[in-house]
């Protein structure tokens, strides 16, 4: 009789089993928390045209990703005092990730080790600090960007060129990188760059520094700015000067006055970079961090060359004045 | 036997119904289940393509009406004779031309302030002459717009009004805004030529704002295509354009029906489409399948408790219908087992449900009595046989008994004892009564005790000087009844076997007395014993030790247990030399039940 019994258990055993894993099966919800993540940008500014598109491309790829975006940022993108703070008080909200636009290439990396040491992934977003701490660096590709411009002026290099470039910041970065880009374009012309100048990333002084060069140096008739002051500085200069048809310039980052000297043919050609494409990818590699994903350690973003003859067609005016819809950024969380 | 009440093992009746039952159940409910699941599924989503195609529909007749707006605008600007004065007359004075500037300038103004969406109204002649916006800003001598596309559409028509394509309007200076631009080509009135161009910029975040106001879902959005299949409108067309992210743009080009599905690395979605006669655009609202049926969980949920709940409560169900079928079965299966093990009295079947497994217990009570009657006849026959045979036995009076109290009456009469005759022929006769006269077979322990005496009498007479009795019973056990003819067998035994061969006088004493519920009755004797050999096959039926009548202690032991039971009947004791002892344990009966009596 004895084995007959184990099977109306065994029965029991199955049927109860049934019920509870189904039971288990309906109540445990497999939605996973949806991951939450800080981005501290340099600025806030809904007028600085670079930051609000940069936005829209983090608030789209958090949409696209269902994750929680936190926003917080420094008053101003020098203040990197403030920018720990938020460092600090980022890491007391206990995010699955944080993204930052360091505001300092120094003063800011020994709170971000803080980010590390509490085992939060950390993004880089269009800057980066002097420790490579980020598990991920997503910025513009600054050696590529000087070498579409570079090619740029090659291609439409005058007879007996003397080619002066104005920097921003001596020794950052983005200048040594976007220089080093345009010696690569030039390739064998490169020669014939006779100087390179920094104006302090102010439009006043690449302003006056461009006109004391067209004094000192006539015989110039190649000016290349490697960021937005440089650029809008020295076209301005030389439209003052009466020097369009002499002089062709180069630019670097799109803003309203650069495109009106593309369109007075001041500008022969910009380089913009792609701030929504950083958002979205910055935020994006983000969120496959806090999901645990492999990903790669550094994604350039190509920037994009911009002449007067292409300024709109139908791709580059898309990337040239990014149409930032109203509920773009509407939805982002600014703490 | 093992109690089988609860017995569900699977090869019970009981077993095989409860696993059939859930298993049909079980399967009936996943499959309800999935089913439920699918249709509502499938009904979830068919409701949720529907809603989508009438909102993008929706969508689609709000950008037709902004352009019908502005075709209306259009339309109200070229037939407006101060603007075609202003542009085209020759004749006017320098006063004249102010004025009528200030006066359209005023009603474009108007035109702009109404409705903020439009950003710009602008009509341009061949001969230099235009008029841009409400003047507030200034022309873009830069702007080039000969060059650009719209502009180029718009002086290859032949005077019907033409939509542009999204693109950014630079024709003011400073000013770079996403627009929609629709143009016609007017009519120098004087000469009936088409040699000035009017148009009306839409401004672009009003078809923006119009598809991001639309939720579907938390993924999902809205792009606009225009007559050539490029993109008007899209959230992502950064990522587009930078190749980070594709459309499905030829398919929904190439797609005649209202929605699509579409699987790529984003997952499933559904492409719903409304094409405009208007404007040749196609509105295309994208939907996350994952989205659509976003609350499946719920439903799941839903459905699973609504399962889990019926099976348990079926399962319950089941379990005490299939109680109330098999427990009739089981207790009749176990009647029956009692059947076999003999214990056929206590079986019957009562309360049993009136259904075929009632009628089948009926049966088996049937039975079971008829078998109970049998039985009861059959023992009733045994009993009469073996009453007859102890009829026969009792019946028998040793004959050397008689023939030799004759003898001694006889001898006493020719030696004139009379006196001593009439007490023997007494004895004799009183014991002849108390053998042959009785119908039955109980008699009061006094009958017996007097049936005793007359015996002993007897065989004092005949042994004169070698025997001794004597009888003490308790007054309160007189009336007790016996089984008759016990005890004078013992006595008989105790002179032939114990005192006969003792050289000096022997004694026999008969006592009884209460023991509780029981009589005990001894009958002892002086004589020389036994040993334990001849005690132990003292009981034994060929051991009998009167071949002279052949009642003997078994028989009397037999009589006694057939009547009373097991526990009661005949002891002896003895050892040689020392006398021996026989023990009578009845119990105490004072009224004899009627059907003892045959």
């Amino acid at each position: 009789m004895r084995h007959h019994r184990i099977i109306p258990k065994l029965l029991a055993g199955l049927f109860i089993a049934l019920i509870m894993g189904g039971a288990l099966f309906l109540f445990t919800s497999p939605d996973k928390e949806k991951p939450y993540v800080i981005y501290i940008p340099k600025i806030v500014d809904n007028s600085n045209e670079f930051w609000a598109t940069l936005l829209a491309g983090a608030n789209m790829a958090a949409r696209e990703y269902n994750a929680n975006l936190s926003v917080m940022a420094a008053d101003s993108e020098t203040n990197f005092q403030q920018q720990n703070e938020i460092i600090e008080k980022a890491i007391r909200m206990k995010p699955d990730v944080i993204a930052i636009s360091p505001n300092s290439f120094e003063e800011n990396t020994e709170t971000l080790k803080k980010v590390k040491e509490s085992g939060i992934p950390l993004v880089y977003i269009d800057s980066i600090t002097d420790d490579p701490l980020a598990d991920t660096v997503v910025a513009t590709d600054n050696v590529e960007m000087g070498t579409q411009l570079g090619a740029c002026i090659k291609n439409k290099l005058p007879k007996d060129a003397h080619i002066v470039i104005m920097g921003h910041v001596k020794n950052s970065s983005t200048a040594l990188e976007r220089e080093k880009g345009i010696r690569i374009g030039l390739g064998s012309d490169e020669a014939l760059i006779e100087e390179v100048l920094f104006c302090e990333s102010s439009f006043q002084k690449a302003y006056t520094m461009t006109k004391e060069l067209m004094e000192r140096k006539p015989e110039t008739n190649v000016l290349v700015g490697l960021n937005e002051y440089a650029s809008t500085g020295v076209a301005q200069a030389i439209k003052d000067l009466g020097l369009k048809d002499q002089v062709k310039v180069y630019g670097t980052d799109s803003s309203t006055e650069q495109i009106r000297k593309l369109e007075e043919g001041i500008n022969q050609a910009i380089v913009i970079q792609n701030p929504f494409n950083m958002g979205y990818l910055g935020i994006m590699q983000a969120i496959q961090l806090a999901q645990g994903k492999e990903i790669q350690k550094n994604i350039p973003v190509e920037s994009q060359l911009i002449t007067k003859s292409n300024m709109y067609s139908v791709e580059k005016q898309k990337l040239l004045f990014p149409f930032i819809g109203k509920q773009a950024t509407q939805d982002i969380v600014f703490e | 036997m093992k109690k089988q009440a609860k017995g569900i093992g699977i090869h019970t009746i009981r077993g095989s119904l409860l696993l059939a039952l859930i298993l049909l159940l079980a399967s009936v409910s996943v499959t309800f289940f999935i089913y439920a699941l699918r249709y509502t599924d499938r009904n979830v989503q068919h409701n949720a393509i529907d809603y989508t195609v009438q909102l993008i529909d929706q969508v689609n007749n709000d950008i037709d009406s902004y352009i019908t707006y502005m075709e209306n605008i259009s339309e109200i600007v070229s037939r407006n004779p101060d603007v075609r004065e202003y542009l085209f007359s020759q004749s006017l004075s320098g006063q004249e031309d102010e004025a009528l500037y200030e006066k359209i300038r005023d009603h474009f103004r108007t035109m702009l302030n109404v409705r903020e969406d439009i950003y710009n109204v602008a009509v341009m002649a061949e001969n230099g002459r235009s008029i841009i916006g409400d003047g507030s800003k200034k022309y873009n001598p830069y702007s080039d717009i000969q060059n650009s596309e719209w502009y180029k559409q718009a002086m290859d028509s032949d005077g019907e009004s033409v939509l542009s394509s999204s693109h950014v309007q630079n024709i003011l200076t400073g000013s770079y805004t996403w627009v929609v631009t629709l143009s016609r080509r007017m009519k120098n009135p004087y000469n009936g030529k088409l040699e000035a161009l009017l148009f009306v910029d839409l401004n672009y975040a009003a078809i923006s704002d119009l598809c991001e106001r639309i939720s579907l879902g938390d993924r999902g959005y809205i792009f606009v295509l225009d007559q050539q299949g490029e993109l008007l409108y899209h959230p992502r067309q950064q990522l587009i354009y930078s190749g980070i992210k594709t459309e499905h743009v030829q398919e929904v080009m190439d797609w005649t029906g209202d929605y699509f599905q579409v699987k790529d690395e984003d997952g499933k979605k559904l492409y719903t489409i409304s094409r405009s006669d208007e404007t040749g655009w196609t509105t295309v609202g994208v939907t996350y399948m994952d989205e659509l049926i976003g609350n499946r969980r719920e439903i799941e949920r839903t459905y699973g408790i609504v399962v889990i709940l019926v099976m348990t409560f079926a399962v319950f169900i089941i379990s005490l219908i299939s109680r109330r079928i098999t427990r009739p079965l089981l207790v009749l299966k176990n009647a029956m087992q009692s059947v076999d093990n003999q214990q056929l009295m206590k079986v019957n079947l009562n309360e049993m449900p009136e259904n075929e497994i009632g009628s089948l217990s009926q049966s088996f009570n049937a039975m079971t009595d008829q078998i109970q009657q049998l039985m009861k006849e059959n023992e009733e026959e045994q009993r009469q046989k073996r009453a007859s045979e102890q009829r026969a036995l009792q019946a028998q009076i040793n004959p050397h008994f008689l023939y030799n109290t004759l003898d001694s009456i006889i001898w006493m009469a020719e030696s004139g004892k009379n006196e001593d005759v009439v007490i023997m022929t007494a004895s004799l006769a009183r014991m002849m009564r108390a053998t042959l006269n009785s119908q039955n077979e109980l008699v009061t322990i006094e009958q017996e005790m007097l049936h005793v005496k007359s015996y002993l009498t007897i065989q004092q007479m005949r042994y004169r000087d070698k025997l001794e009795f004597e009888i003490r019973i308790d007054p309160d056990i007189r009336s007790a009844y016996i089984v008759k003819l016990v005890v004078q067998p013992l006595v008989e035994n105790a002179i032939y076997h114990g005192i006969k061969y003792k050289e000096n006088k022997g004694k026999v004493v008969i006592t009884g007395e209460r023991k509780g519920k029981n009589v005990l009755l001894t009958v002892k004797d002086s004589g020389q014993g036994m040993d334990e050999e001849t005690l132990k096959n003292i009981f034994k039926k060929h051991k009998v030790n009167y071949t002279n009548n052949g009642v003997g202690v078994y028989n009397v032991q037999a009589r006694l247990q057939l009547h009373y039971g097991e526990e009661y009947g005949l002891r002896y004791e003895s050892s040689p030399g020392q006398g021996t002892c026989a023990y009578i344990l009845i119990p105490y009966i004072e009224e004899v039940q009627e059907h003892e009596t045959s």
